[in-house]
């Protein structure tokens, strides 16, 4: 088992602004490592994360998936999720190993006509929880905040990742069963590609999994 | 990063011009292989023109063929022109649109406003 990240830089303080990491962050990261090989053998180079929060997905990536140099992108609408990233990133000493562009934005809104067909691995874990609306003031709301169903930030990922995608790239999520899994298999089916279930886990009080998209 | 530069701001806005009003060099590992890799994704005349935005002292090849790829002092001046010059603060401007995305701590911030959603 991968140790986690480091993640001591980041204090309470920090975690009123940004999504501090929980069941289903962990979950994401032992997904990953379930899939190593399968992720090692596609030789990721260029790898984009939606929504990066603390910085801890891209950070554990960089330190065990990646056995060369890889070009990262990680993005998040709050700003203070942003820098936390770069400062995780720094703290475990990938900075200097890794290429990491953080920007503040709407998940791959100004990216997605140059990265057409050219990422090989994208990471998400989105808000999931099913809210009236995902257009939520607060910024903390803003993590957790899923929409009708939960699904309105993760049909449009869905939808980005289809042409971010290269040929063999992968996209794993993780997901709420509120999400329902259909739905998303009937999301991933209208823009072409192949969805599958990595890993579940339930803790007290929600039914979490993880979910791999790929190109059909 | 200098590659945010690739970023696309709006429908036709390519490249973004680059203003810096603070300019950080960072020291990163050199890695032939990742530079090699990297070249064939980026617009070079974009990667120019953004040196000459920025008044960097580094002088890039009018263009960037086959052999030059191959180079070693090309592939040295690109690592340092690509990863090791940061705009820590400054902007990003469309050059359509005139449209600026301000950046800060090294972050630039593409957010649109609801009334530049089409």
């Amino acid at each position: 088992m991968f140790p986690t990240p480091d993640l001591s830089h980041l204090t309470r303080n920090d975690y009123n602004q940004i999504y501090e990491p929980d069941a289903d962050s962990f979950l994401l990261l032992d997904a990953l490592e379930l899939k190593l090989n399968e992720i090692l053998e596609q030789k990721p180079f260029i790898i984009f994360e939606f929504g990066s929060g603390s910085g801890l997905i891209t950070t554990f990536v960089a330190k065990h998936f990646c056995l060369t140099s890889c070009l990262f992108f990680a993005i998040d609408i709050n700003p203070y999720a942003c820098y936390s990233t770069k400062r995780t990133f720094q703290q475990n000493n990938l900075h200097k190993k890794h290429c990491l562009n953080i920007i503040q934005c709407n998940l791959a809104d100004p990216l997605i006509d140059r990265l057409s067909s050219k990422v090989d691995l994208i990471l998400f874990n989105p808000p999931y929880v099913p809210t009236e609306t995902s257009d939520v003031k607060e910024v903390i709301e803003r993590t957790y905040a899923g929409g009708k169903q939960g699904i309105e930030v993760i049909e449009k990922a869905i939808e980005q990742a289809s042409r971010l995608l290269s040929s063999k790239g992968l996209f794993y999520m993780v997901a709420l069963e509120e999400n329902n899994f259909d739905t998303l298999k009937e999301l991933a089916n209208q823009v072409g590609l192949n969805i599958d279930i990595i890993l579940k886990r339930r803790t007290l009080i929600e039914r979490l999994f993880v979910v791999q998209f790929q190109r059909k | 990063m200098l590659t945010s530069n690739i970023l696309k701001g709006v429908t036709r806005g390519f490249p973004l011009k680059i203003k810096a009003d603070k300019m950080e060099h960072i020291s990163v590992d050199y890695n032939r292989d990742f530079i090699a890799r990297i070249i064939p994704r980026i617009e070079y005349d974009a990667l120019r023109a953004a040196v000459n935005d920025l008044g960097l002292n580094e002088s890039l090849p009018e263009a960037m063929s086959e052999t030059l790829q191959q180079d070693d002092e090309f592939l040295k001046t690109m690592h340092k022109v690509l990863l090791e010059y940061e705009v820590e603060e400054g902007e990003l401007i469309c050059p359509e649109t005139g449209r600026k995305f301000p950046i800060s701590k090294g972050i630039p911030n593409m957010l649109l406003q609801e009334t530049e959603v089409s």
